[in-house]
Formats: C-alpha cells, structure tokens, sequence
C-alpha cells in the first residue's frame, strides 16, 4: 500500500515500541543465533537502524525537528526493505513501518535528490532501459536460438533485467522449462524495459512510473492474457507497485513458481529425479511482498529425490539477502554481511545445495560466497527444475 | 517540539567516549538521539528529552570507563536494554544525558543443566533465553511482558509471569549478579563473589547485596551479567503456534461472582498443582486474542454480552512434569476446585467460542502458545496506542474486590472515556501467599489530556488506596510515580531517609539514571 504520511502521522506516533520487529515471531523461533529479522538494526545496531526508531525519525521529520543529514541518509536507505519489521507488526498493530519507510525514501528524493549511487542506475535506465549500462540491443543475447517463440501466444515471459544481463542462465532455464512443457509462450523482445523496481525502491517515484507506463503499453499491444516472471522483483513490481501507482493490470501474473506449481498439480509430467538436499531461500519480494510461499516449495516437492531442508527463518520470518532496495548498489559491504548471514544459516541445516526463486537474491548469495567458505552449492530453483524436467 | 540543540559545555567529552567504544558505536546525530527522547509512558510521552550522546559498550570494561568519565564531567547516564518499557525508565529526564546502550552485551554465557541455571548478558530476551533452554528441559517462566523484554531488566524492575503461583516474582529467581556501581566499582553477589566457587547460590558474604539495586530503577548501577534459576519444562524443545506445549493441559474455568473467583484463584495456588494460575481480564481477551483491530473494537462494544462467561474468569495450566499421572491428578484437583467454588469448566477448545460467536471473522489463533512465550500481548496497546499500569497494588487475595470497588469509583471521576476501556486482573503469587493486582488505564499518545489524566488518575488512586489501608502501593518501586505519591506519606520518611543515603553513598555526583527513583 502507499500511505500519506501526513494523515499517517497518529498511528507513527503511537508505535508501542514493543520490540517485536527487532527479531522473528518468537513462537517460530528456533535457536538465539538465527533469531534475527532486521538486518539493518542487527548490522548497525542503534536503535534508529531498527522500524521502533524509524517511526520515532518519521514523527520527527514530520514535527520538522531533525533534518536531512548523512547519518539519516544512512538511516535510511541501509535497509533492504525487506519487510521483516511490517510481518511481524502484522501480528500485534498496525503501523506498516515498510510503507512509511518507503514514503520516508520518497520525500527524501524529493528534498534531496537520490543517492548517488542510485542516481547512476536512474542515469543507465533512461539510457538503456536496464539498471546495468549494459546496450538495449544487447538485451536479448541470452535468448537461444533453437527456443521457438509464438507471436501470437497470450502467455508472455517477462525476463527481467537480472536475468537478461547477469544471471542469463536463468532466463536460459525459464525458456526452456516453458519449451519442454509445451506452453506456447512469446517474451516482449526489445519492448521489454526494466520494470522500474530499482526506482521504486529508492524513492525515485516519477521516473519507475515512466517504466511503468512503457511495459504496461508494451504489454497491451501483445494482447498478453498471462505474464509469467523468473525475477520475485519485477514480479512484486507489477503485481503490487504498478497498481499502487496507477498502472491498470487487466491480466494475470505469475511468479513461474507459481506458474509451475499450478501446471504441474493439473498435467502428468514426469520429472527425473534429484537426488539433492536442498534448502530453500524466500526472496522478500515473492514471500513477504507478495505473500508466495508455498508454490516454491510445493515444485520442489514435486520433484523425485528432493529432500526439502528447511532454514529456521523461513516464509514471514526469513531473513533477507541483503540486496534489495539499493543496497548491493549503495553499500555493498552491508550487502555481503547480510547475505553471509543467510549463508550461515544454510550451512548450518546440512543441505548440499541452496536454491531460490529470485535471480538478485542469487547474485548477491554468489557474490559473497566467492570469500565465505560454504560447503553447500547455490543454484537458482529454476536450473533445479530444468534438470529435473530434461 | 523537542529541543535537539547540543550544549557546549564539554566538547572534548565525545572524543574521550569515542576512544573507549571506537567511532561506530558513538553517535550525537539528531536522528540517532531522538529515537530515545521518548518511550511509550505518559511521562516521557509529556516531556521528551533526547540525550546529547548515545553510546554502544561492549563489555563491563567498557562500562567502567564511561561511568568514570561520566562522574568525571558530571553528566547524567541513562542506561537502555532492550527498551521495552512502559513507564519512562530508560529514557533521559534531564539535558546533556549519555545514553548508554546495552544491545551489545547480549550473550547467554552458560546453560548449566545440572544446577539448573543460566548465566546470561543484559540483551538477553525471554524468547532468546527460552528458546536455547527448552532444548534442555528448561525454562524459565515467560513474562507478563513482550518476550521481547531482557531477562536482567525485567527482574531487577519488577518482572511479573503467569506462573507467579507457582515461581514467585522474577526476581527471586536471581541467582548471581555482576554489578558496575555508579563510581564504577564491580560488585559481585551471591557465590560468584567468592573465588571460583561459581554461580550457584544466591547468599554471599554478609547482607544480600542484590536487594539494593532490584527495585533502584537503574539508579544504582548497572548490572552486567546474572545467573538465573531456571525450572523444569517439558512441554517440548519447541513451541508450535497452534498447539498446546506437550504433557500440558490448560484449563479454563468461569465463576459467576468475584468472590467465588477468588476463593478458587487462592485454592488453586495452595494446591501447587499447577504452573501456570491467573485471572484473566475480559478487556486483555477481547484486546489481545483477535487479529483485527476492528474485531477487537466490535467485540469490546459488545462485551456486555461476553461478561457471563469472561467477567471472572481463570486459566490454569497444568504440566506433567515427572509423569502422565502427574498431569492427570493435576487436572482433578483442578476440577475438582472448580466445583467446590461452582466454577464452570470451559473446554479449552471452545475457551473462545463465546467471542466466535459475536464477532464472525474472529479466528483464535496462537494464544496456547502465548502462554509460555508472549507474542501477541502487544496487541492490547494498539487500541488506543498507549497503556499504562495505573494501579498494581500487593494485597492478600481477599482485599482483591475492595480494590476493584475502589479502582471502579474512582474511575468515575477519571476525566478520559470514564469505564470506557480500562483492565483488572488478579495474579495470586507464591502459592496464594498475597496477590499481585493489576489495573490499566489506555490512553492516546497523540493526547496530552489523557496523558496528563492517567498520571492524575495513578496518584489519585495511589493516595486513596493507602489511605484505606487497602494495600501496598509502594513494592512497584520500577515506577516513578508511586515514588512521588508515597514520599510525602509519613510513614515513609525513614524510608527516604535511608535510601537517599544509599543513593549518596553509591552515587555521590547523582549521574545514574536520575530522576527516576528520588527526585
């Protein structure tokens, strides 16, 4: 949802400070070691860092008593947004702290201008369209060339600009899975532009609505009926912020876990086994912003030999990779910590490998296991079923 | 408006506390000091004062440094742990305050199987606490409170748990205690005071000296490590959300009238059956157990129709702690005490029917496991975003209604929403022994009036009460409001008297925590 702060202004203030966003629910809470949920507040811990005290600096700035400075900057935008404070407020009140914070980035663009590193990925998006100055023509260069597009299929992929660019692999895979079912699928090709979620996420508002508007333009001259995404962000994007800020989605969208879980519970596939331990990784965006769970796990389960093994922070309470939200671009230390924080966790369940569902969770995990000494591999859960599915 | 200005009065003092917790744990920023200028009580609520630093310790060394430097400059220190407190204790009173917070020291040292007990760091959490000793057949009962709140604060304040029958105050279950005085000395009590005897009796050399700094509201210093008792538990190594802990039975049972209640709250205790015995109040039901705000509204309009059921209304919990057999004795003494006081027992899967009933989208979720780690109890502030212990006599059980005759007429000249929300409950302590009353008053932050109408209304209340003799309003010494209603009491002079020599004695520059316990 987005909020008027203004109007917002008694709830903020009523915040009761009762601490139950600094850590997950205490009823699923498995041990003291993996009992965080914030990793802003447990990375810098003072009280500011944690949503308590972000409500406390929302009341202030809206009382005019503290004002812009680099520490508030910090404040607020070495955060994930990952949305482990609002799961849990959702249980005992109702102050949203995710959507103040996100309106909180808004106004601070809006006095201040993005964050430099921010301002530099708005620079490549107006150019190339993708957050990664990489050329617009080069966007589809992952695309084999024995995948048989339908250009008059009403099932679109949407591929993202991670996937398009940096984890092609899995574009590769979601292109193959959907051939190998037999779905009769088409992508937007060069109309495809970043979903804006990189600008939506820092506060730079006006600029993901111009995305926004292009891909929704994009989409409707497809006649699209099914947009299926690999990436949980662009998928978060269209089903939540487009509407949020006015975008019209008149069709249905699916995260492909989604798509997967639904076409495998009706059709008689015949998987290959896997004879893996796996652990699986909720992308805040696919789980807590967009409340998808269970389809993850219900493909994983599908597959022969799989044994699930699951992190003792998992779903509501799952701790996030660290990326999202600017961060891997703004501070990419506080990025890697958080991720190595989930990679201890994995470790600790014994599982060979760790798959999720979103290719910037699997980026980040990638990047930092490059100097953490994991035993386990990190596979995107879209390769997993391409295998299982050859 | 909060005044954020710095005073100029000691420019050096930020590099000087720079140097003892290096420069990422130090921070004069605004938007670092506002967040602790205020918690969620009606005295920080009126008159909001940030500190001028805020400092993160590591370690006891640490602490001593900065308490030197604090007596050096003669500045004011306020401690802050886990910071889940109602009643303006961890938060400034005066100007140009060190806050000092101790989210760093949050390890539990040791789990010690044999002698049952725990040695733990201030930033210790109940739920943190519980989580690691379940997996060992331990635990230590879950607070009246957020199990978000720390171990050590709440047992030095006055931590209170359902089990209170059965364990008594948290605090007497404090073992050992590794103390930084004001002056920065280390006390150490009990038998960790002695060599390496370790930690395992609470008695050390001459007077128990842990007395002095429970109930001093963090005016006597700070403390840094304590051993706590922790109680056999087997109700499994984990909690689940929707089922009743293993070799556990709650039962629930309603009494038409409160004198029936009460007879059976003090049986139930006498019998030592069980873990867990309270009263529970209707307004904690219908504020606490539904998810949606609006339920909660609804049915708190219709609890008229609620009250045969909830009005006096008491929850056992029984555990069989050496046997099946245990348990099933436990539960026919507690029937069995139930019909001699003609209660009715309540099955405990339509414990919630009647609320079902009323309000159709009601779904009672997760409140078994609520009773040995609190997580939805929070939900009782959303309602009007603020509440506030108004009242929390120590009584013997029978003066329980005097006391809520009391609290209901005085009520009715309350100036906010007279009888429009407010709770009573009554927790029997060490076996019947006396009872904890607890009255709450809510009240809107964004409101001055009712802020300034509740504290009104806790003096008002404080004072009638002592003068009829009711109770002992002063034992809640974690508040300083009762401070300032009893002081002037006669009787308490000599009291005065010898706690302020304390505090001189301990704290001869005033620096710890003041304000909060002598004025």
């Amino acid at each position: 949802m987005t909020i008027d702060l203004d109007e917002y202004y008694k709830i903020i203030r009523n915040c009761s400070k009762c601490a139950m966003c600094r850590n997950m629910s205490p009823w699923e809470m498995q041990s003291k070691e993996f009992k965080d949920i914030c990793p802003s507040g447990t990375r810098f811990l003072f009280e500011a860092y944690f949503a308590p005290g972000k409500m406390e600096i929302a009341r202030a700035l809206l009382d005019n008593e503290i004002e812009y400075s680099d520490r508030l900057e910090h404040i607020l935008f070495a955060c994930p947004l990952c949305g482990g404070c609002q799961a849990q407020c959702e249980e005992v009140n109702i102050i949203n702290p995710l959507d103040v914070m996100q309106e909180l980035r808004k106004r601070y663009v809006e006095a201040k201008g993005p964050l430099s590193a921010h301002a530099k990925f708005a620079e490549s998006l107006k150019e190339f369209h993708n957050p990664y100055n990489e050329p617009h023509e080069n966007r589809l260069n992952w695309l084999p060339r024995d995948i048989k597009l339908n250009e008059d299929a009403k099932i679109a992929y949407f591929v993202g600009c991670t996937s398009s660019y940096r984890r092609e692999e899995i574009a590769k895979a979601t292109v193959n899975v959907l051939s190998s079912l037999g779905v009769e699928f088409n992508i937007l090709h060069s109309n495809e532009w970043c979903c804006g979620s990189p600008l939506f996420m820092t506060g730079q508002i006006d600029d993901g609505i111009e995305l926004m508007n292009h891909n929704l333009e994009a989409i409707k001259d497809k006649g699209i009926e099914t947009l299926v995404f690999s990436c949980a962000g662009c998928y978060k994007t269209f089903k939540k912020t487009y509407p949020q800020n006015g975008g019209d989605i008149n069709y249905k969208v699916y995260h492909f876990t989604e798509f997967l879980a639904d076409y495998l519970k009706n059709k008689e596939i015949k998987l290959k086994s896997f004879p893996k331990s796996i652990t699986y990784h909720d992308p805040c965006h696919l789980g807590r912003h967009s409340k998808v769970y269970e389809a993850p796990r219900e493909v994983l389960n599908q597959i022969p030999g799989i044994k699930l093994v699951e992190m003792e922070r998992i779903k509501e309470n799952a701790w996030c990779c660290g990326a999202g939200a600017g961060v891997s671009s703004a501070y990419k230390d506080f990025a890697y910590w958080t991720a190595t924080q989930r990679l201890n966790e994995a470790e600790s369940t014994g599982a060979e490998i760790l798959t999720t569902s979103c290719p910037f969770c699997i980026t980040n995990f990638l990047e930092t296991s490059k100097t953490s000494n994991i035993s386990f591999e990190i596979i995107p859960l879209i390769k997993i079923i391409e295998e299982a599915i050859k | 408006m909060i005044d954020l200005s710095l005073s100029d009065k000691h420019p050096e003092l930020y590099s000087k506390l720079e140097r003892i917790v290096g420069n990422e744990y130090i921070s004069d920023d605004p938007s670092i000091r506002i967040v602790h200028s205020r918690d969620q009580s009606p005295f920080a609520n009126l008159k909001p004062i940030p500190p001028e630093y805020v400092v993160l310790p590591e370690n006891t060394k640490q602490i001593q440094e900065i308490l030197k430097l604090s007596n050096e400059y003669k500045v004011p220190i306020v401690i802050q742990n886990t910071g889940v407190n109602v009643a303006g204790c961890c938060v400034p009173s005066n100007t140009g305050s060190i806050l000092m917070h101790l989210r760093r020291l949050n390890q539990i040292i040791e789990i010690d199987n044999l002698n049952m007990s725990a040695t733990i760091q201030p930033y210790v959490s109940y739920a943190e606490l519980q989580v690691e000793t379940m997996k060992k057949g331990l635990w230590l009962p879950s607070p009246a409170a957020p199990s978000t709140v720390g171990v050590i604060s709440n047992m030095l304040y006055c931590g209170m748990s359902w089990c209170m029958a059965k364990y008594g105050y948290e605090r007497r279950s404090i073992i050992c205690m590794t103390w930084v005085t004001p002056k920065g000395e280390i006390i150490k009590t009990g038998s960790s005071a002695v060599g390496n005897l370790g930690n395992f009796w609470w008695n050390g050399p001459g007077p128990d000296l842990k007395g002095i700094l429970i109930g001093a509201v963090g005016e006597l210093g700070i403390c840094t490590e304590m051993t706590v008792k922790l109680y056999p538990w087997v109700g499994g190594s984990r909690l689940k959300p929707d089922e009743l802990a293993e070799n556990t039975k709650m039962l629930a049972i309603s009494f038409s009238s409160g004198e029936r209640m009460l007879k059976a709250l003090q049986e139930l205790s006498r019998a030592d059956i069980a873990i867990a015995v309270t009263n529970m109040p209707i307004a904690w039901s219908i504020l606490g157990m539904p998810k949606s705000l609006e339920t909660s509204k609804m049915l708190w309009e219709r609890r008229k129709q609620l009250e045969p059921i909830l009005k006096n209304f008491v929850l056992v919990c029984i555990q069989g702690i050496t046997s099946e057999k245990q348990l099933e004795y436990g539960e026919k003494v507690v029937r069995q005490i139930a019909k001699e006081s003609r209660g009715m027992v309540i099955d405990p899967e339509t414990m919630s029917s009647p609320m079902a009933q009323l309000a159709p989208d009601f779904q009672p979720e997760g409140n078994r496991a609520e009773f040995f780690r609190a997580k939805i109890s929070p939900r009782i502030m959303r309602f009007k975003g603020g509440f506030m212990p108004a009242f929390f006599p120590q009584e013997p059980i029978e003066k329980a209604l005097k006391s809520e005759e009391l609290m209901e007429n005085t009520l009715k000249d309350f100036p906010i929403h007279p009888q429009d929300l407010y709770s009573s409950c009554i927790v029997p302590v060490d076996m019947g022994h006396f009872g904890l009353h607890e009255f709450d008053v809510f009240y809107d932050q964004n409101s001055p009036e009712e802020l300034e109408a509740c504290l009104d209304f806790a003096g008002k209340i404080q004072k009638l009460a002592h003068s009829q003799e009711n109770t002992w309003p002063p034992h809640n010494e974690w508040k300083s409001y009762h401070w300032d209603v009893v002081k002037d009491i006669p009787e308490f002079k000599i009291h005065k008297s010898i706690t302020e020599k304390i505090k001189n004695q301990f704290d001869p520059n005033r620096i710890m925590n003041p304000g909060k316990w002598l004025k």
